[in-house]
């Protein structure tokens, strides 16, 4: 057990490290892109309306 | 052990085949709920697969669980009530399957759940390859 994990700690230590931060960057990365893009939806102008069948007056589909 | 599973684990594209189901929901959890502790979890997976294990089912399972429900940090806060003393232990474990039952049919995500499922017949080739390579070295030392 002990051997194990000092052959682990030794020899392992720097693709740990690497695997464990490519990982969570990449989803650090992608959740801070993600973030980004619901904030620049904020000023898409047709975001806001959804078109229903009920909504079929002429101003809808102008906005 | 037939000889389908048998020539399977010798071929290196399956064994490919089988981390790559592996590794894909852990980057689905990192980029959508949990930074942290999905790359811990990994890690931990394949140093329990460098050799050849025993308790591979037990290991599958709980891969299964980590991939099956990504906010499973969620669960412990009825832990803390126990301990403060609030709950009894059955009232907490009920909580529990209360929340996992509620998560697992209103937010059910079918690709999560294939990779689950899929997750055991992977580990158990890549543990076969293990098994097959130990005794390869056997040879050569021998």
């Amino acid at each position: 057990m002990k051997e194990t994990y000092l052959l682990i700690y030794t020899r392992y230590k720097f693709p740990m490290f690497l695997v464990y931060t490519l990982i969570s960057t990449f989803g650090i990365f992608v959740q801070y892109i993600k973030n980004i893009a619901k904030e620049m939806s904020f000023l898409c102008f047709n975001n806001q309306i959804k078109l229903t069948p009920l909504s079929n007056d002429a101003l809808s589909w102008i906005y | 052990m037939s000889k389908l599973l048998i020539h399977m684990a010798k071929n290196k594209f399956t064994i490919c085949v089988a981390w790559m189901i592996l590794v894909i929901p852990i980057l689905a959890i990192a980029t959508t709920s949990d930074v942290i502790y999905s790359p811990i979890i990994f890690i931990l997976l394949v140093f329990y697969l460098r050799k050849e294990r025993n308790y591979i089912f037990l290991a599958s399972a709980v891969y299964g669980f980590f991939v099956f429900f990504p906010p499973y940090l969620h669960f412990i806060r009825w832990i803390s009530f126990f301990i403060a003393g609030e709950i009894p232990l059955r009232e907490c474990l009920e909580k529990i399957y209360s929340l996992l039952k509620v998560r697992s049919m209103t937010y059910f995500n079918p690709p999560s759940a294939i990779f689950a499922v899929l997750a055991t017949p992977s580990i158990y080739l890549i543990n076969l390859r293990n098994k097959f390579n130990e005794s390869k070295w056997m040879k050569l030392e021998h």
